[in-house]
């Protein structure tokens, strides 16, 4: 079983380290997109949903209308917590028929409701989240589904790994507590920061993981769907989402392509009749807050959706009611008691945290970071233990020894680099620049194709840290030249705080490394014990 | 505040756990662990986890609360962890402290 371990956490450990660290930072998703949008940074969180009344809804719709009165749709989401102001979304006409119409999206000023257009940006942490799990290259690319099989795989085989790892390690109870970073034997300290990062937070790593497999289980596993629901495939996603309009919606869309083309101004709701679907919607979650109201035209029909907010309870999504725009009257409550549709719902929920406070989002963040130490340490450990071997034969490391050490600098040391290179460039590139959130992107992939190039020029593990430590460094001061003021936001704060903190963790780091440069002007004259802790392979 | 508890009691039965390993207690208390203390240690620790979901009943939402719960097993463990690695002279006190704390916290909540 050491051999699987071995190899599979080799083979896909690169691919799974970004994947978990992208996923560890979209824990601050709605805190990061905020961060990267300065033009929204005097809006406030946090604010009570009870005070959503009818008055906002109809004065949003006036906006709506006003801005765009060909949109065939909208939604708004209230603010809370996480998010600063009412966010309002709509999607243009397409241009031309099989094309998505653009989807444009204001925040509404809390005071007198006036839409503020924010900079055109993928949002910071929202990259983070579609990297995470679909490996997004680009805001319309077309690899979407070839990532989404990608991290499928790897998680497949994140799965594979820490179930060997624990048949792998023998010494799961005996070694429970131990950790001995001072020990001689480099690989002694290796394992043992492997083993406690892996043992301790083992059911956060497994939940994880098999959630992350679940959530797109209808894309990896499509054949039982089929076998159960034959080409009726919307029937089986009715059933999971307790939507009965969904089966009812595939039917018609592919038997009547016509009726999409009806065009027209979607109606007013007014004060009134908000007034009415509020006190319906309050009626049926009495504890319950309003995450997003919004107004849908499909077929020949305009649904007006409520939804409850996502963090009240496990089960992911959310329930929504759904009511018939024309005539206020309640058409269903979208939601599901169904034992494995409501099991599929929980492990979703867990998977995306949007029921946890601040302290147990930092909690998961910092297992987050963990998860990606293990994933690190498992890297490295291949090295030092091959090195250790070769030493002990008095032989060159091999070429494969090298590509993996350049391969773990890159990664490793080069994603915090090419992240940090990313939250400067939504912050940084030109706001009248054209295709904007691609360009953010395109930052992104450079600063982590120069790190490997980096790497495998020979600039190490120090040099790679710091870079990378200086990076998250310069966020917190790129806002204090662009003045920026951040009082009163707790939200802000802590964003900075938290770039304050990684640059900290990498510099710390990137010191323990220790130059290469040293270590071997130091090694000559007599040969030093290995430094507790330090990174081993570097080229 | 439930999770405040929940911490406070599985940190001390964490390192009751971890106290109950010769090793670990060797370096803690500087003595060597008899089979009486190792026993005594091990139900200690059961009595305290048990302890820590005292909180977790009365939420209502189960299912958040025992998320939690567990989040904060591990976040337990890793403390012991840190503590048994670069301060072992502390553990013991800093165990009698928490179960304290969390005793406190069930009377005043």
């Amino acid at each position: 079983m050491a051999w699987l371990h071995t190899w599979v956490g080799l083979v896909l450990g690169w691919l799974l380290f970004a994947i978990f660290l992208s996923g560890t930072l979209a824990f601050f998703r709605q805190e990061l997109n905020l961060w990267g949008r300065p033009e929204l940074h005097g809006l406030a969180t946090g604010r009570a949903e009870a005070r959503l009344d009818a008055s906002e809804l109809a004065r949003a719709e006036r906006t709506l209308q006003a801005l765009a009165p060909s949109a065939q749709g909208w939604r708004l989401t209230l603010p809370d917590e996480r998010r600063a102001g009412a966010n309002l979304s709509w999607r243009d006409p397409a241009a031309a028929p099989g094309q998505r119409g653009r989807l444009e999206q204001r925040w509404l000023d809390p005071q007198g409701g006036a839409p503020i257009e924010a900079r055109d940006s993928f949002g910071a942490g929202e990259f983070f989240y579609r990297f995470h799990f679909e490996l997004r290259s680009a805001q319309q690319s077309r690899w979407i589904q070839e990532g989404r099989w990608l991290v499928g795989l790897a998680t497949l085989l994140m799965f594979v790994a820490l179930l060997s790892g624990i048949v792998t390690h023998r010494r799961f109870f005996k070694d429970f507590f131990t950790f001995r970073p001072r020990a001689k034997a480099a690989q002694r300290a290796w394992l043992d920061a492997h083993n406690v990062s892996g043992v301790l937070v083992l059911p956060f790593y497994l939940l994880i993981t098999f959630s992350g497999l679940m959530i797109l289980h209808a894309q990896y596993l499509p054949a039982g769907i089929a076998a159960a629901y034959g080409k009726e495939a919307g029937a089986y996603f009715a059933e999971l989402t307790g939507d009965p309009a969904r089966a009812a919606r595939a039917r018609e869309s592919a038997s009547s392509k016509d009726l999409k083309d009806a065009k027209g101004v979607l109606p007013m709701i007014g004060e009134a009749g908000w007034t009415a679907l509020l006190a319906q919607a309050r009626a049926q979650w009495p504890q319950g807050r309003i995450e997003a109201v919004a107004l849908q035209r499909e077929g020949g029909q305009t649904r007006v959706e409520i939804f409850r907010h996502e963090g009240d309870r496990l089960q992911y999504r959310a329930p929504r009611l759904v009511f018939d725009a024309a005539t206020g009257r309640r058409l269903h409550l979208v939601d599901t008691e169904a034992p494995a549709a409501r099991t599929y719902g929980v492990l979703h929920g867990l998977h995306m945290a949007r029921f946890a406070g601040w302290p147990l989002r930092w909690t998961l963040f910092g297992f987050g970071l963990l998860g990606s130490a293990m994933i690190a340490t498992g890297l490295v450990l291949w090295c030092v233990k091959r090195r250790a071997e070769a030493e002990r034969r008095q032989a060159k490391p091999g070429f494969g020894h090298r590509l993996v050490g350049v391969l773990n600098v890159a990664t490793i040391a080069g994603l915090p680099l090419a992240m940090a290179a990313f939250l400067h460039a939504t912050r940084l590139l030109p706001l009248a620049l054209a295709q904007r959130p691609d360009a953010e992107l395109r930052v992104f992939f450079a600063a982590w194709g120069l790190a490997l190039l980096a790497a495998a020029l020979g600039a190490g593990w120090r040099r790679l840290f710091a870079a990378a430590a200086l990076a998250f460094a310069a966020l917190p001061a790129s806002d204090a030249v662009q003045g920026l003021s951040l009082s009163g936001s707790g939200t802000l704060l802590g964003v900075q705080l938290a770039f304050g903190m990684a640059a900290l963790l990498l510099a710390f780091l990137a010191w323990r490394c220790g130059s290469p440069l040293r270590r071997q002007v130091t090694a000559r004259p007599a040969p030093v014990p290995p430094v507790a802790g330090q990174l081993e392979g570097a080229p | 505040m439930t999770l405040l508890h929940a911490l406070l009691c599985s940190l001390a039965a964490f390192s009751a756990l971890c106290l109950a390993m010769e090793r670990h207690h060797e370096e803690a208390l500087g003595e060597a662990l008899v089979v009486a203390r190792q026993r005594a240690l091990r139900g200690l620790a059961l009595g305290a986890l048990a302890f820590s979901t005292l909180m977790l009943w009365q939420r209502p939402d189960f299912g958040i609360a025992a998320a939690e719960w567990v989040a904060q097993l591990s976040l337990a463990g890793l403390a012991v962890v840190a503590l048994a690695t670069w301060a072992p002279r502390w553990l013991a006190p800093v165990a009698a402290a928490a179960g304290a704390a969390g005793l406190l916290l069930a009377l005043i909540a």
